[in-house]
Formats: C-alpha cells, sequence, structure tokens
C-alpha cells in the first residue's frame, strides 16, 4: 500500500511482510501476537480529547486503518477507513484480535486512570511502528486536552513520511544468499504453566540515569547490558534445575530502520540470539556481556543482516509454498512454528529506547512502559524495557506463576547498584 | 471534573456516564419505548417460528394417526404422513439447534435425508435404489453444500460471488444426478443434458464473479488470490 498522508492511497489492500505472515497461523487466545505500550500521566486521562485525537491520529495512518482478511493462498490486510475503538483497560493486557473478516482494526487505544495504552497485533507493525502512532497520539492529546500548542514529540508531527508502507523485508532480499547456520535446541525454563487466562505481568522501575551510568561503566548499551543480566540470571536457574540442553539463548530484537533511514511503520526488525554453552563452565558477568557485545555486533552487520531476511524471505518465495491454499498453510506453519521457532531460543528482552518528550507536555508524562506480546509455552517468560525521561521500565510477560527468574533479576540489578522499585 | 468510578478516566465537561465501560440503552436490551415490547427481536421470531411449525407438525401426526386408526382400523397410509412429518421435525429441529454450526447442521441434514429416504425405501417395498441412487446423491448434496460455505468464508462481502459458488456447485451436481441415473437406468455414462446444463451454470457463475469482483467492488482478484 502506497499511502502515507490522507490523499495518497494508492491501493486499498496490501500483503502481509514477511515478519507478518506467520501470526494469523500461530496466534490464538493465549499467543495472542499482541503487544501493548503505554503512557502515564500526571493526571486522570480526558476521554473526550482521547477520543478526538485518537480519530486525527488515526486519519494519518490509512496504514494501520486495515483489517486482516483471509485470501485463498495468504491472508491480506484491507484498507477499512476505520479509526481505532477507545476501550476501557479494565480487562487483561494483550487481548487478541478478532481474526478475520469482522470490520475491526488490528489496533486499540486503552484507558485507565492516567495511563493511556495502545496495543498492536504484530501482523500490522512493530514497537517502532506502534510508538510513532503513541507519539502522534499524545501530541494531538495534549493539544486537544491541555491547550498545549508545542508538540512533545516534534520529530513525528508531520506524520509518516513517504515509504511508510513498504515492506522493507523484500526490498533488502537477495537471492542466492546462503542460509545462516541452524542453531542447536536452546534450553527452556521448566517452570509450570499458569491455568488460562496465562498471561501476567510484573514491572519493575529503575532510575534511568543510575542505568546508563553503570552501563557506561561497563562500555556497553543498556539493550548489551539488560541481555546480559537475562542471560546471567537464566544461566542461574539452568545451574539450580541442572536438565535440559546446555544452550541457553535471548533473543534481542534490534530495529533496522535506522540502520536503512527507512520511514517504514510495517515490520521491520530482526533478532540477535547471544548464547552461552555452560558446557564451556560456570560464565561470570563480565564474559556474558562480552559475549553479548560481539553476538550482536555480528549480528547488526549488514551483510549478516541481509543474509537472515534473504533466508526468511527465500522461504515465503518458495514456489511449492506459494501455491499450496491457506487451510493447507495454517497447520503447517503452525506445525513448523511449535517445532522450530521458539526451540531456538530461550527468553526475549526488548529494548525500545529512551523516548524524550519535549515543551511543557513533557511535565505531564511520568513514565512509560512496553508490554511484549504473551510468550510461547515454551519460552514462559519475556521482558520489554522503555525509558521515558528518568524513569526506565522493564516489564516481564510471563505465563507462569513461578517468579525465580524476576527475583535473580531483581537481586542482580540491586547488587550492581541500580535500585529496583516493583511496580506490579 | 467527572470521573469513572470503574476505569477512573476523566470524563469532560457534562458527562456523566462512561461511553468506555457503561453500555448504551440499545446495547443492553432494555426497553427504550413502550412499543418496544411488540418488537421482538430476530432470534425471537425465529424461536416462535419454531415452536409454531413443530406445534403444527406434532398435531399433524396425531391428527391424521387418529384418523387412519379410527377409519382405516389399524397403521396403514399413516405411516407415510407420520415418516414424512417426523423427517419434516428433524430437520426443521436441526436447523434450529445447529443453526450457528453450519457443517454440523448440514450433516445432520444429510444424516436425517438418508434414514428418511431410507424408511420410505423399507415402507413401499423398493430397496434397489436406496444404495444406488439416492445415497450418492444425498452424500453428493451433502458435500457441496458444505464446500459452497466454505468458500463463501472466504469472502467479506456476499453477493454475486455466493451465487456463483451455489451455480457451480449446482453444476456440479447436475453431472452427478445424470451420471447416477444412467449408471441406475443402463450401467452406461453418456454425459448430455447435464453437461448442457452445467457448462451454461459455470459461465453464468463466471459472469456473476466477474461482475462481483471487477465491476461491482472495483478491485482484481488479486487480493483474495495472490501468490
Amino acid at each position: 500500500m502506497g499511502r502515507e498522508g490522507k490523499n495518497q492511497m494508492t491501493a486499498d489492500w496490501m500483503k502481509l511482510d514477511n515478519a507478518a505472515k506467520i501470526y494469523p497461523a500461530i496466534t490464538g487466545s493465549e499467543l495472542t501476537g499482541v503487544f501493548r505500550i503505554s503512557v502515564w500521566l500526571t493526571s486522570p486521562v480526558n476521554l473526550p480529547a482521547l477520543k478526538k485525537a485518537s480519530e486525527d491520529a488515526s486519519s494519518l495512518f490509512p496504514l494501520f486503518s486495515v483489517e486482516l482478511c483471509k485470501g485463498f493462498f495468504w491472508y491480506y490486510l484491507e484498507y477499512n477507513g476505520m479509526a481505532p475503538r477507545v476501550m476501557a483497560d479494565t480487562g487483561p493486557r494483550c487481548q487478541p484480535f478478532p481474526r478475520t473478516m469482522n470490520g475491526e482494526l488490528v489496533y486499540r487505544v486503552l484507558a485507565r486512570e492516567n495511563i493511556i495504552s495502545v496495543e498492536f497485533f504484530h501482523i500490522l507493525t512493530d514497537g517502532g511502528g506502534a510508538l510513532f502512532f503513541l507519539k502522534t497520539l499524545l501530541n494531538n492529546y495534549f493539544a486537544e486536552a491541555c491547550g498545549i500548542s508545542e508538540v512533545p514529540f516534534p520529530e513525528v508531527s508531520g506524520g509518516p513520511l513517504p515509504g511508510s508502507g513498504d515492506d522493507m523485508f523484500a526490498k533488502i532480499y537477495g537471492k542466492g544468499m546462503p542460509s545462516p547456520r541452524v542453531l542447536p535446541r536452546a534450553w527452556h525454563l521448566p517452570f509450570q504453566l499458569r491455568k488460562p487466562p496465562r498471561f501476567r505481568v510484573t514491572e519493575l522501575e529503575l532510575p534511568a540515569d543510575r542505568l546508563a551510568a553503570l552501563t557506561r561503566e561497563s562500555g556497553c548499551t543498556i539493550t548489551e547490558y539488560l541481555a546480559s543480566v537475562h542471560l546471567f540470571v537464566l544461566q542461574e536457574i539452568r545451574h539450580e534445575t541442572g536438565k535440559g540442553s546446555p544452550y541457553i539463548r535471548v533473543q534481542v530484537p534490534f530495529d533496522l530502520r535506522r540502520r536503512y533511514d527507512a520511514p517504514t511503520l510495517r515490520n521491520f526488525s530482526l533478532f540477535a540470539m547471544p548464547e552461552i554453552d555452560i558446557r564451556m563452565g560456570h560464565y561470570t558477568f563480565e564474559e556474558i556481556l562480552r559475549e553479548v557485545q560481539i553476538t550482536i555486533k555480528i549480528m547488526t552487520d549488514e551483510k549478516k543482516i541481509r543474509q537472515v531476511i534473504s533466508r526468511n524471505v527465500s522461504k515465503e518465495k518458495n514456489a511449492l509454498i506459494r501455491i499450496i491454499p491457506l487451510f493447507i498453510k495454517n497447520p503447517v506453519l503452525r506445525f513448523a512454528y511449535n517445532r522450530f521457532g521458539p526451540s531456538q531460543f530461550t527468553s526475549t528482552i526488548t529494548n525500545m529506547g529512551r523516548v524524550t518528550p519535549e515543551g511543557p507536555a513533557a511535565d505531564l508524562m511520568q513514565a512509560m512502559s512496553v508490554t511484549p506480546p504473551p510468550p510461547h509455552r515454551d519460552i514462559k517468560i519475556t521482558a520489554g524495557l522503555i525509558t521515558l525521561g528518568a524513569n526506565a521500565i522493564i516489564t516481564f510477560g510471563t505465563i507462569t506463576d513461578n517468579t525465580e527468574l524476576q527475583q535473580h533479576y531483581i537481586r542482580k540489578l540491586t547488587s550492581a547498584g541500580v535500585p529496583v522499585k516493583l511496580l506490579q | 471534573m467527572a470521573i469513572c468510578k470503574n476505569c477512573g478516566v476523566d470524563l469532560g465537561e457534562g458527562n456523566e456516564r462512561c461511553p468506555l465501560c457503561e453500555p448504551s440503552d440499545d446495547a443492553t436490551g432494555r426497553m427504550a419505548s413502550p412499543a418496544d415490547l411488540f418488537r421482538l427481536s430476530r432470534n425471537q421470531n425465529a424461536k416462535h417460528l419454531y415452536e409454531i411449525i413443530m406445534l403444527l407438525l406434532v398435531s399433524g401426526i396425531i391428527i391424521t394417526t387418529v384418523i387412519d386408526a379410527a377409519f382405516g382400523k389399524g397403521m396403514g397410509w399413516s405411516l407415510l404422513t407420520t415418516t414424512c412429518m417426523s423427517y419434516l421435525i428433524a430437520l426443521v429441529s436441526g436447523f434450529w439447534f445447529l443453526r450457528k454450526k453450519p457443517y454440523y447442521m448440514i450433516s445432520a441434514t444429510a444424516v436425517f435425508t438418508l434414514l428418511f429416504l431410507r424408511f420410505i425405501d423399507l415402507l413401499t417395498g423398493e430397496t434397489e435404489w436406496f444404495l444406488t441412487l439416492a445415497c450418492p446423491l444425498v452424500i453428493s448434496g451433502a458435500v457441496l453444500s458444505a464446500a459452497v460455505i466454505y468458500f463463501s468464508s472466504f469472502s467479506r462481502y456476499r453477493g454475486l460471488n455466493l451465487l456463483a459458488t451455489i451455480l457451480v456447485a449446482v453444476a456440479l451436481f447436475v453431472l452427478m444426478t445424470e451420471y447416477l441415473t444412467d449408471r441406475f437406468r443402463s450401467s452406461e455414462f453418456t454425459p448430455s443434458w447435464s453437461l448442457v446444463a452445467a457448462v451454461s451454470l459455470v459461465i453464468i457463475a463466471m459472469i456473476f464473479i466477474f461482475i462481483h469482483y471487477r465491476l461491482k467492488r472495483g478491485h482484481s482478484l488479486g487480493r483474495m488470490f495472490h501468490i
């Protein structure tokens, strides 16, 4: 779809991008593929202003005014011109979107007390696209609710740029690239699953400046540091349980927009998979950090990125896969994902980065949080981090009652000198 | 400042009800005026229709059985009417109770029809046509009906495209009918009338598809069949 603004609509449907193609086949009531970004305000949400802001923002994002439809060979997204529903945020997070053809969008705006949230189905966009929308929504909201003309996020005030609907995976794909090596099966947390509905969250608040100072001392980025903490904590639990695969691997998503200077608002991120092999002995935190830095550096190399994208897209371009009708393709994709997808890694941690609002509206926002999609039953716990001003919030999304990982995490961070406040 | 007691948002000036938490009168089904007392929902209407049909059919069975018993001194012709009306009761009940599960409804209809035809077969004493003609025709009808429902589930806008799917299914059914009747009568299949009918139906179906996707909606078929 080639429309970025109100008047640039050139087609009224679009193919799912490469990262999105798997979601309709694998998602259900528990594995929803829905993630959330929330912002805490200093005062209760003004509902009429939020509704108006939401309508105004959605008119700038026709790319998001689409619903999921079922084709004969693939699902696709069809433009329906609707604004997102503003809903009361009183139920569980990241609930699934109805599957197809019901006139519903695949994202929603939610409000509760002083919290505004947006939830997106991953078939539409990733965290980068969702954050772009939320910033636009907040620009409009503060103008409506408080009459503030100076927008807090001027970088998005022009709306989506030309090229926001581009499927960048298809553009970067190169034919004939060798496939990356197949990773051996990773160790999985042995915790028992909670009874449905399983998904719950734990949120930790950290002082962003203290965290930044700590990472500066360690000569790494916040993403690298927290991924290392994640691996370190998983190693502790692996030693305690003493069973399973020796490979502990953490999936660390990274945004590709800046690297390719791409304004796309569709999915455009990949994963680095730092790992430790516990047969090599116990790793110190410093050793893990070095391992993580090296892996992230290698995985974010342009050739490596092209290689991974080409491997992913080539599967989609396979003639046999393309001509198989959807009713056969869906169970096959589901089986393949359950068999090979979560087996690659132990857990996930994503860092959405630092959000820096400007002007008077900056004082009206307290914090932000990102809730990753409910994890697969093998993965059990995932984590997401976002920083707004002085507050960084880590959200653990979990489908188990066991809180060992979170406890280890808090201990590790506090012992490193970062005070942690448990929000929920 | 009015704050919603449930979700805690500021409702804005002059608003007492939270539109996010409190559904409107329409959504709760509350009566808006006395006239609404006589407005039945679609579901209530359907339920009343089902009850009336059941009442008529059960009455019919009782009346015909009593008349036959009184004047015919036993169960004669009333067996046929009772069988037919029992079949209708089963059919209508299947439609009513399985209305939200179309595949089950089709399966139940096929089973009821097969049982009905078998019973008629036994009552009339002619048993040859059931296995060779009635049974395959009923099964092919059920399979084609299920196929129509399956393919129509792909379409968000159902109109001429649904009609086209039905026509294609009918085309296959007429071919099947001639094949089975030919085999039943002479054991040799020579397609004649069914072929003409099927080709005509398929051509009409293609025109409907073209009108629906290309002209009426102004879209290409690409979205549905992109590979």
